[in-house]
């Protein structure tokens, strides 16, 4: 049993050290179960890809490839992409420089600055248009104040459509998180169809 | 002699303080009214999966708790990963040539959810020999989590350890080797497919007793006998003592059976070359002993 040991951290029983840069050992790579098949695999994922996005389509009655509003139980109006918080319109992914000047505490970069080299980018929001939707609002509300770091501005506030007014509902969070996350992964209009 | 400089410029895992005000009873309330929430069906192989068998399980959880350790992940990845792979799989019926995809899009997302430096795609892509691409694996992200309707916050055996230890008259050093046995107990169960339908609470409450066990701690405090400890769990689990007792003695009997495999592997080979061995990679050796 000379090569049964406690994990990693032995002497203390918890793994202090950082993860290892260096290469996984060869033994650990291995396929276990064959090549799959990348060409079936990419059209399922297609195919996959266009059933929640047909799903978030009839959600929210909005379609989201073409980012074109259909009737429906959302009434959608176009808004200023200057007027919204810079999270809304950063592009995914932003490598954050540190010696980037215009950071405020948060670590997010300067909106205005932001928002003005995406002027042209038109954000649409939903708004409640009748009462049965109070629900899903109300925890759109919530997450998109609860999730992540954000500007610590106060034009956040004036967005009084999303601004959190403290009601959580349990129930519907799930929801709304699946809401919320589907509308950032859905392709925006600059790239209506990258997918392929 | 003492006193040699040490050079401290080694990175070390930035964790978290443990909250000790999360230790209360309302939250373990919480927790076992949300576990229910994130169990898997049991009964997925003959329901919904038609290539996906249960060996193929064991296969790919022995090779993600490989690479978890490797890549010296947080306890909890392993387990959580495993987690979404079966909540993925009552659901979706899978080819078995991406289950290995599947469970490297798993690790990724338990990462993520658990790690402040989490796995990156690449590297996992490295894991399986490159056999799957960084953008599917990213595809496959987004495809899980639909699948688990983007619920990752699952309710963990490494959630309820803590208020357990928490709760027994145990020394902090010894608390610290029960933790650490405990966790080893809960990653061997979940590469064993008989415990799927066990809810979290019930294989913590089982890795603990069993650890207890283990490390002879009975003699410590008359709470720690088995009997009063199984009765104590179950009461704070609300579950029947029997219950208990059983899942303890699977969780003793796996721990046996991995064990027994690891010796006759080290006999057959001293090259350490990984296969069932690696269940126990990471299982402390003193616990050998339990009920064999």
């Amino acid at each position: 049993m000379s090569n049964v040991r406690v994990s990693n951290g032995s002497p203390t029983l918890e793994r202090m050290d950082a993860r290892q840069s260096d290469n996984p050992k060869p033994s650990a790579c291995r396929i276990l179960f064959g090549l799959p098949d990348h060409e079936e695999l990419k059209k399922e994922f297609k195919k996959q890809r266009e059933s929640i996005e047909a799903a978030s389509r009839d959600r929210f009655n909005f379609d989201f490839v073409n980012y074109q509003p259909l009737p429906g139980r959302y009434k959608w109006e176009i808004v200023d992409g200057k007027d919204l918080p810079e999270f809304y319109t950063r592009p995914p992914r932003v490598k954050r420089k540190p010696d980037q000047k215009n950071l405020d505490h948060n670590g997010n970069s300067n909106t205005s600055s932001v928002a003005s080299c995406q002027g042209s980018f038109e954000t649409k929001i939903l708004q409640e248009q009748g009462p049965g939707n109070s629900a899903m609002q109300k925890d759109c509300k919530d997450n998109s104040t609860g999730q992540r770091k954000r500007t610590a501005s106060n034009e956040f506030s004036s967005q009084s459509k999303r601004a959190n007014n403290g009601t959580a509902l349990e129930e519907d969070e799930k929801i709304c998180c699946q809401a919320v996350a589907m509308i950032e992964q859905t392709p925006r209009k600059s790239s209506p169809s990258h997918h392929t | 002699m003492e006193h040699q400089l040490l050079c401290c410029e080694v990175e070390t895992i930035k964790r978290a303080y443990q909250d000790a005000n999360l230790l209360n009873d309302r939250v373990l309330q919480t927790m076992l009214k949300a576990e229910e929430n994130y169990l898997p069906s049991a009964n997925y192989f003959k329901c919904v999966q038609k290539e996906i068998v249960p060996y193929m399980r064991k296969i790919v959880a022995t090779w993600m708790l490989e690479v978890c350790e490797e890549q010296k992940c947080e306890e909890e990845v392993f387990p959580l990963a495993m987690n979404y792979l079966d909540r993925f799989l009552s659901v979706e019926p899978t080819k078995k040539t991406r289950l290995q995809l599947l469970g490297a899009t798993c690790m990724f997302l338990a990462s993520k959810m658990k790690e402040t430096i989490p796995l990156t795609a690449e590297k996992l892509c490295i894991y399986t020999d490159n056999s799957i691409r960084p953008g599917e694996l990213l595809q496959m992200e987004l495809l899980v989590l639909n699948k688990l309707k983007w619920d990752l916050a699952s309710v963990t055996p490494h959630d309820f350890i803590e208020h357990f230890l928490s709760k027994l008259p145990i020394h902090q050093d010894t608390k610290q080797i029960l933790r650490k046995h405990a966790q080893t107990f809960v990653a061997l169960c979940a590469t064993d497919v008989k415990f799927i339908a066990n809810p979290p609470s019930m294989i913590a409450a089982g890795s603990v007793s069993a650890a207890v066990q283990g490390l002879h701690l009975k003699n410590v405090d008359h709470m720690l006998s088995s009997q009063n400890l199984t009765e104590f769990l179950s009461q704070v689990i609300k579950s029947d003592p029997d219950c208990l007792r059983a899942c303890q003695e699977q969780i003793e009997s796996l721990l046996e059976t991995s064990l027994r495999q690891a010796q006759q592997h080290n006999i057959s080979s001293e090259t350490k070359t990984l296969d069932e061995e690696v269940d126990l990679s990471c299982t402390p050796t003193d616990v050998r002993d339990v009920n064999i």
